[in-house]
């Protein structure tokens, strides 16, 4: 999407686009109808610019709750093996817990 | 042992009431779980008496700062519907903990309502995405999963500390011995 230069031809706009694979180009000429697409074009970009930034910014946030999540579950696992294992407890291959015995 | 910023991460009985002490120890728990000897050693020798200290202090603000998020998430700007579901929570967690319960079972509670609330949250993220693109609708689908597993995971600890000490947990840490009859602590 761009406005090019044509020595014979002056200044239009042409917009690309990709149908079933291949690359069309699609031209809009100097007057209304390229100023026109060259708008609809620059308010399409800042739509999705502006949706980008949102998802980053959600993205972010949940990222950060399941960092911290992960932490909590972190903290949880190492406290819980501290009390079994005070209790008699052994973990059976990082599975079931069983009571130790006393040999 | 060296925490990701290069400070040395040793938890002493001194340094204990120290206002880092959550961070080295959330740092410590980490490392350990990702396989340092160092940081295992570390945590085993935190002195028994000062651990449940240690864990309160690492824990309870953690966790109260993921709820408070939670629920500003879940409510918004409204604080009326924010205080209701801080008292279904609360309600939740005292027919979870039952009365006087042992540290171990008011955190795996904690744990739960919290994993609760984030599967929850999840369920309904997905579903407002309906309609979104395949790549969003996969990512909320791949959280949507992650969420109920540490849910199910959450229930399961619980479960299996339950099952394993019973009504009568006992407790010794160190020479200090804690029996909990019944949820009261003796």
């Amino acid at each position: 999407m761009a406005w090019e230069n044509r020595k014979d031809r002056g200044r239009y706009y042409t917009r690309s686009r990709r149908v079933g694979g291949r690359v069309v180009r699609e031209y809009f000429g100097s007057g209304t109808a390229g100023e026109q697409a060259a708008a609809e074009d620059r308010q399409r970009r800042l739509e999705h610019d502006q949706r980008r930034l949102a998802w980053k910014i959600l993205e972010d946030e949940l990222e950060a709750t399941d960092d911290a999540l992960e932490t909590i579950d972190a903290i949880c696992r190492f406290y819980m093996r501290a009390v079994l294992e005070s209790a008699g407890f052994r973990q059976h291959d990082r599975g079931e817990w069983r009571k130790k015995r006393n040999d | 042992m060296t925490a990701a910023n290069g400070e040395k991460n040793e938890m002493t009985d001194d340094a204990i009431l120290d206002p880092k002490v959550p961070k080295k120890f959330i740092a410590l728990v980490h490392e350990a779980e990702h396989g340092s000897q160092e940081a295992l050693d570390s945590l085993t020798n935190i002195h028994p008496d000062k651990m449940d200290q240690v864990i309160r202090l690492s824990y309870g603000d953690l966790a109260n700062n993921v709820l408070e998020e939670l629920i500003q998430k879940k409510a918004g700007d409204n604080l009326i519907y924010a205080a209701g579901f801080k008292s279904q929570i609360a309600h939740m967690r005292s027919e979870l903990t039952g009365p006087e319960p042992h540290l171990l079972e008011t955190l795996l509670v904690d744990r739960i309502l919290l994993t609760w609330i984030q599967a929850y949250s999840a369920d309904r993220a997905a579903i407002n995405a309906a309609g979104d693109s395949i790549k969003v609708l996969e990512y909320y689908e791949r959280r949507q999963e992650r969420a109920q597993k540490r849910f199910h995971q959450a229930c399961k600890a619980l479960a299996q500390v339950r099952r394993l000490m019973g009504p009568n947990i006992q407790v010794n840490i160190g020479e200090k011995q804690i029996n909990v009859v019944d949820g009261r602590t003796e």
